[in-house]
């Protein structure tokens, strides 16, 4: 497997999502949408204690916003190019399919990582000029966001490509939908789990790298069931 | 030497057989026409040969070689397929070169410009591609499938969707493709005049089998040698000329329909023919070699094998 190629895989990917006006407004908007949603729903509640409650927002929600966004961009570097017949061509390139498969998910999950920071800087400067309390990201808080979101967001848009891949178009569909729906409970959960302000200790950072880490195994796993032949009787 | 080997090559989507006992050899240089209507197989046919579906039984080889993860291999042959493979947002240029990286091509700034030129985009390099004509994407395409500079070529429906001037147009590069850069070119079509034109030999393939395969003269000569077309002034010199050659022992076959004669040599001159005719007071108006069009060949294939157009 060459890092080369997955650079330049990725970076194309990224690139293309950069400039599609529509596509990365639609990943900022939701950004912002959620920012004022959990910035009002935080700023309103009578705690005392708004450093865990913002805390504790930033670790549960970013996850999920990392993965929403993802979710949002990477019907265009799998599904999009799947309907377009382009990967067809990609699979007759000298690439290793993991290669092309990887370059994407990095190429799709960096932008959706710098919205999900997007989010986090947005919802500081929100509660901080709501509050008036001069609230910072603690030090697990920063290394979460930094370190463990991007390789969350890595392994989600992974799993979302590979079903992409391996699917007929009618299937994406039907999966399509049951992700939206699964991601919208999940935003619904973690906000609930942010709103009680639930521990965010380092302890907590650990368990969650270990899970991230266990994830984009489970990612790397799942690439080497992919093949060409798979992928390409899923193209009608 | 064949680069491209398809021995009894079968391919089953479940129980449904797409390719049966199919065999194939085409040689470096040459321009190879696959025909054959929609759902024949071709498709699965490149595929195979791509390394991108498994055959059920037989070979499919290229340069010797099945096209599974040998990368170097892989930049020994270039693609298009029925789609171009072209992303509309980027430039020209930014394409050829996202391609040109994927093949590991040394000097790509050099070779891209120098492609641009050869399919006659260069003026219009950094614009994205969004605003060009159905046909200098294609053009675009063949220069992508071009950019690692492939010993062959492998083309699926190249010229599908466009209008008559951009399908000149294509058909003219892939003849300068084959003459000067003397690639060799296996050209999927189900479009005649376009396999006529450009390649040199044929396969036509019905419903997943091999129903003719030859070099295109050889199809167009029959197969059974040459051929003499007379055209006499009325029926009655018609059915007097069939006598007479069947007497003659100077031809193999004698066919008449109206006042034309088709005679099938065997190896006697045409003056020797022209002749007796001459002699025997039959009035010949026109004689000429001859040859089936493809449309002839392609068309009695699919009747004499119970083919539908």
């Amino acid at each position: 497997m060459s890092n080369n190629k997955i650079y330049t895989v990725a970076r194309r990917e990224f690139l293309d999502i950069i400039y599609d006006k529509n596509t990365l407004i639609a990943g900022i908007l939701f950004a912002g949408w959620f920012i004022w949603l959990h910035g009002n729903m935080l700023t309103r509640r009578e705690s005392t204690d708004i450093f865990s409650l913002f805390n504790a927002s930033l670790i549960y929600l970013t996850p999920m916003v990392g993965a929403f966004i993802g979710y949002i961009y990477s019907g265009k570097a799998f599904l999009f190019e799947k309907t377009e017949g382009i990967i067809e061509t990609l699979l007759a390139a000298p690439l290793n399919l993991r290669t092309l498969w990887l370059g994407k998910a990095i190429g799709v999950a960096f932008p959706a990582w710098i919205a999900t920071l997007v989010f986090a800087i947005g919802f500081t400067v929100l509660v901080q000029s709501a509050t008036g309390v001069a609230v910072l990201p603690s030090g697990p808080v920063i290394f979460h966001v930094l370190l463990i979101v991007p390789v969350f967001a890595v392994s989600f848009v992974g799993l979302i490509g590979f079903w992409q891949l391996v699917l007929g178009m009618r299937e994406n569909q039907v999966v399509n939908l049951i992700l939206f729906l699964g991601l919208f409970i999940g935003l619904s959960v973690s906000g609930e789990f942010a709103h009680r302000g639930l521990i965010t200790s380092w302890q907590l950072i650990g368990l969650l790298s270990c899970i991230a880490v266990v994830m984009l195994g489970l990612t790397w796993c799942l690439g080497g069931v992919l093949s060409k032949e798979r992928i390409v009787r899923s193209i009608q | 030497m064949s680069v491209i080997e398809i021995e009894h090559l079968g391919k089953s989507f479940g129980r449904l057989a797409v390719l049966e006992d199919i065999s194939i050899e085409v040689e470096r240089g040459e321009v190879f026409g696959f025909l054959g209507p929609n759902g024949a197989g071709k498709t699965t046919t490149i595929r195979i040969l791509l390394g991108l579906l498994e055959p059920t039984s037989g070979s499919a080889l290229v340069f010797g070689k099945r096209l599974g993860k040998d990368d170097a291999l892989r930049r020994r042959i270039g693609v298009l397929l029925e789609h171009d493979a072209l992303y509309k947002r980027m430039s020209a240029y930014a394409n050829l070169d996202y391609y040109a990286r994927l093949y590991d091509v040394e000097n790509r700034h050099e070779k891209i410009e120098r492609l641009l030129h050869f399919v006659d985009l260069f003026d219009r390099k950094d614009e994205p591609i969004a605003r060009y004509s159905t046909g200098m994407r294609r053009k675009l395409a063949i220069a992508r499938a071009l950019v690692h500079e492939p010993e062959i070529l492998f083309m699926d429906e190249p010229t599908s969707g466009l209008d008559p001037e951009a399908q000149t147009m294509i058909r003219d590069l892939i003849i300068e493709l084959s003459g000067d850069k003397k690639i060799t070119v296996f050209f999927n079509s189900h479009n005649l005049y376009e396999v006529q034109r450009i390649c040199s030999k044929v396969a036509i393939l019905r419903e997943g089998r091999i129903k003719a395969c030859d070099y295109l003269q050889n199809l167009r000569d029959g197969g059974d040698g040459p051929k003499l077309e007379v055209t006499v002034s009325g029926a009655d010199d018609a059915l007097r000329a069939r006598e007479l050659l069947r007497n003659s022992g100077l031809v193999e076959a004698v066919e008449i329909e109206e006042t034309k004669v088709s005679i099938s040599l065997n190896g006697r001159g045409n003056p020797e023919i022209i002749e007796l005719l001459a002699r025997s007071g039959v009035r010949s108006e026109e004689a000429g070699r001859g040859t089936r069009s493809l449309e002839d060949i392609y068309l009695e294939t699919m009747e004499t094998t119970g083919g539908e157009q």
